[in-house]
């Protein structure tokens, strides 16, 4: 990120702003969405995630650690969401998939195993897997965007990949319907 | 059976399909918001300490996380002048000192609260001492051979660590970490079921003022510590103390809430105050989201996220095995008012229904 962009938004430069939202907000927007599964909540959490962004940008104090902050509004912007999803109002419950049958392709079976799996993880587990496996940053850029230590970061991970693998394999085992037939 | 790497390349091949480009009409909503919304500009020099950490098991919930704060400068002064000595009872075991090889007597997480006027009136205080960095909210954690404090209030945070070692009713704290880095403090100290107290003794050392403003609440004994479960609720009761608290239809559609209910469904809070100042919210035994508290006395505390979102002022009651939560102030002194929507969120988790004490 241009911190010379950065610095001067910090300043209240809302044209900086503009370019540093049309340059992250594509990234923010695919991140949230991995994390939330749903197209409407990742664009509320972005579009908060945002506003934060230019709300809080003078409380930066490294203006070369914006994408790490960034990402951090971010994630918490996807807690509001979800929470809102389960908390207080039961008003847009993530929908949770029906089972599918097994005739559909290696991939596609995949993808719906993974899909169910990923919803059954919390947000705290699901930012880890995204920002580690679709952003590629170290554990230690994950533990410092999530403000948890690294050992957190290293059980969620593994607790998550965990559950992402039995999702994967129940796929491989016959349903419990199929084996009581 | 999958191999680690097969899941490992799988969910990589998974992650990178799917959406990416965020829609120009979300853009341009952010854009236009801009001109009429302030920036919030640090009084002081923030995050300039990284977040301490600990973890936090509760009977409800698989797994939680901490966070501890610790951001911010302020400075301790250094007495200048002897105050009265306090007595000190030793209520340790005498000659126990931290080896980091186990646990010491002192061991745990403590909270004060004080205003400036407090820190002001007591008479231990000297000039150099009455600054921003020296009242407001505190807590201080011995663990093994390490402690750490962190002081909050609307002006300044503040933060150190390092190790310690007791002496019988003797304990010297040496900063290695934070905004009193190099400096060594020495009280005597004493700690009954439920407040550990510091008091002076120049022969010892240095025992700055803010230590011994006010005694020292031991959270693992509080009244509040442990966990608590609510009744299950259902949206429209939820949506019933919303409104019983102010809110509007109209507020809780803006922020996302459905006062019809349209989706109905129930929720079934718990609450986990934990000895080191984490409270977990749960819902269904699932955490909700992480949060601290600090107690203001023995009949409100304020919580909230550890970064200072979604923080409010609540007082409590406590009534045999049920708690009872009203939200006093929909905001906390340091941070100002939450918004809206968590506002209206929190005050459905916490006051829809009174919570009972878990075994």
């Amino acid at each position: 990120m241009d911190t010379e962009l950065v610095i001067r938004a910090q300043h209240g430069d809302e044209g900086a702003f503009t370019s540093l939202a049309v340059a992250v907000g594509d990234r923010l927007h695919a991140v949230a969405h991995r994390i939330l599964r749903d197209t409407d909540l990742a664009e509320d959490a972005t579009q908060q995630a945002l506003l934060n962004v230019w709300r809080d940008l003078p409380q930066l104090r490294d203006p070369a650690r914006f994408d790490a902050w960034s990402y951090r509004l971010l994630v918490r912007a996807c807690y509001a969401e979800a929470r809102r999803t389960r908390s207080a109002s039961n008003l847009r419950l993530l929908p949770a998939d029906e089972p599918m049958g097994a005739d559909g392709t290696s991939l596609v079976i995949d993808r719906d195993q993974l899909e169910r799996g990923f919803r059954r993880l919390s947000i705290d587990h699901r930012a880890v897997v995204v920002l580690h496996h679709y952003l590629d940053l170290p554990l230690s850029e994950v533990a410092e965007t999530l403000g948890v230590p690294e050992g957190t970061v290293r059980s969620r991970l593994h607790h998550a990949m965990r559950g992402l693998r039995a999702a994967l394999d129940a796929d491989a085992r016959p349903t419990r319907r199929e084996g009581s037939q | 059976m999958s191999t680690d790497r097969d899941v490992e390349r799988i969910v990589r091949s998974w992650m990178d399909e799917g959406v990416t480009a965020l829609p120009d009409r979300v853009l341009d909503l952010v854009l236009d918001q801009i001109p009429a919304t302030p920036q919030r500009r640090a009084a002081w020099p923030v995050r300039r300490f990284p977040i301490l950490s600990t973890y936090a098991r509760i009977g409800l919930v698989a797994a939680a996380v901490i966070l501890a704060v610790a951001v911010g400068i302020g400075l301790l002064g250094r007495p200048s002048e002897v105050g009265p000595l306090a007595s000190a009872t030793p209520s340790p075991s005498s000659s126990l000192s931290p080896s980091g090889i186990g646990p010491s007597p002192i061991d745990g997480t403590y909270q004060t609260s004080f205003s400036l006027a407090d820190l002001t009136a007591s008479p231990l205080v000297t000039a150099n001492e009455i600054k921003d960095g020296n009242w407001g909210s505190w807590q201080l954690r011995f663990r093994m051979d390490r402690f750490s404090y962190t002081q909050q209030n609307n002006i300044a945070n503040s933060s150190s660590q390092g190790s310690f070692t007791i002496d019988g009713d003797a304990i010297t704290l040496a900063v290695d970490k934070g905004v009193h880095v190099g400096e060594t403090f020495a009280f005597r100290w004493q700690r009954n079921a439920t407040e550990l107290t510091f008091s002076r003794d120049d022969t010892l050392g240095i025992g700055p003022t803010p230590f011994l403003v006010k005694p020292w609440l031991r959270l693992d004994a509080i009244a509040l510590a442990g966990t608590w479960l609510g009744a299950e609720v259902t949206c429209a009761q939820q949506i019933a103390t919303v409104e019983a608290a102010g809110f509007t239809a109209e507020q809780m559609t803006a922020s996302g809430l459905d006062p019809t209910c349209a989706n109905g469904g129930t929720n079934q809070y718990g609450l986990g105050f934990l000895a080191d100042g984490t409270l977990a919210v749960t819902d269904r035994g699932a955490i909700t989201h992480p949060a601290i508290y600090r107690l203001i006395d023995t009949q409100s505390f304020e919580s909230g996220q550890p970064d200072g979102f979604a923080c409010l002022t609540y007082g409590y009651a406590i009534d045999g095995d049920q708690l009872t939560i009203e939200i006093l102030d929909f905001g906390c002194a340091a941070t100002g008012p939450a918004t809206l929507g968590d506002q209206m969120h929190l005050t459905a988790i916490f006051e829809t229904s009174p919570f009972t004490r878990q075994p």
